[in-house]
């Protein structure tokens, strides 16, 4: 292992991090539409270099992979918007965005599986 | 129009991402398992330290919020690798690991999560007596 894919994963992170804040001030609504964006969208993109990039492109996988996709996404935040929704006296928008996001994260991680092989 | 972030702002979250990546990165390192514990531990513990900070915010710096809650939890947890190590476990023949992977960490998350807002709030009302 290299410095390098040290690196590559810190400056993905950082990279990653800062879209998903952009996103949540750019799209903010009574419901946690910004997280379900980039969620969906960091899925689809790791399944897709996970599958399309050849083992060796250990660089770019820990830049976008580990790093980017890796930090855009976030299960933390997820949990507790979903806590929060129902503790606030909307309990079924909380089983609606937990329900939303397991199933398209999953069929956003199948897509970018099933365009890649 | 939310207001922008400052230099400052952008600082902290990039700060706080890098080592919240950093940290899960090296925690996966070398994984061989069959069943991805890594990412199930990282997403729990991230949760639980995010469900503390919820609950203490009014004793964080404005700017702790960037570095700790968006930065750091945000990036140590991940939701990418978690649904890509599902569709593997599904694609090896294992859907019910698959789907024990699935449910698993999100309702334990959810268990803990309530708990620890529960505890954090009660002892600051203590303090408060």
């Amino acid at each position: 292992m290299s410095i390098l894919v040290v690196l590559a994963v810190g400056l993905g992170g950082a990279a990653g991090a800062l879209l998903r804040a952009l996103a949540g001030r750019l799209l903010s609504y009574d419901f946690p539409v910004a997280t379900l964006v980039v969620n969906v969208s960091g899925s689809f993109l790791l399944a897709a270099i996970w599958f399309g990039l050849p083992a060796e492109a250990e660089f770019i996988r820990a830049l976008v992979g580990a790093g980017f996709c890796g930090a855009l996404t976030t299960f933390s935040t997820f949990i507790l918007e979903s806590v929060l929704l129902a503790r606030t006296g909307h309990p079924g928008k909380a089983v609606l965005y937990l329900a939303l996001t397991l199933s398209l994260c999953s069929l956003a991680s199948w897509g970018g599986f099933y365009l890649m092989t | 129009m939310p207001q922008r972030f400052t230099a400052a702002d952008i600082l902290f979250i990039s700060l706080g991402g890098t080592m919240g990546s950093l940290l899960r990165w090296w925690i996966g390192l070398g994984f061989m398992g069959n069943f991805p514990v890594p990412t199930i531990l990282v997403n729990i513990l991230g949760a639980a330290a995010l469900g503390v900070l919820h609950a203490s915010q009014h004793r964080l710096h404005p700017q702790g919020r960037y570095l700790y809650m968006v930065g750091f939890c945000g990036s140590f947890t991940t939701i990418s690798l978690f649904s890509l190590e599902t569709l593997q476990l599904f694609e090896a023949g294992r859907p019910w690991a698959a789907l024990v992977n699935l449910f698993l960490p999100v309702g334990i998350a959810i268990v803990v999560v309530v708990l620890v807002i529960r505890v954090v709030e009660k002892s600051i009302e203590r303090r408060r007596q």
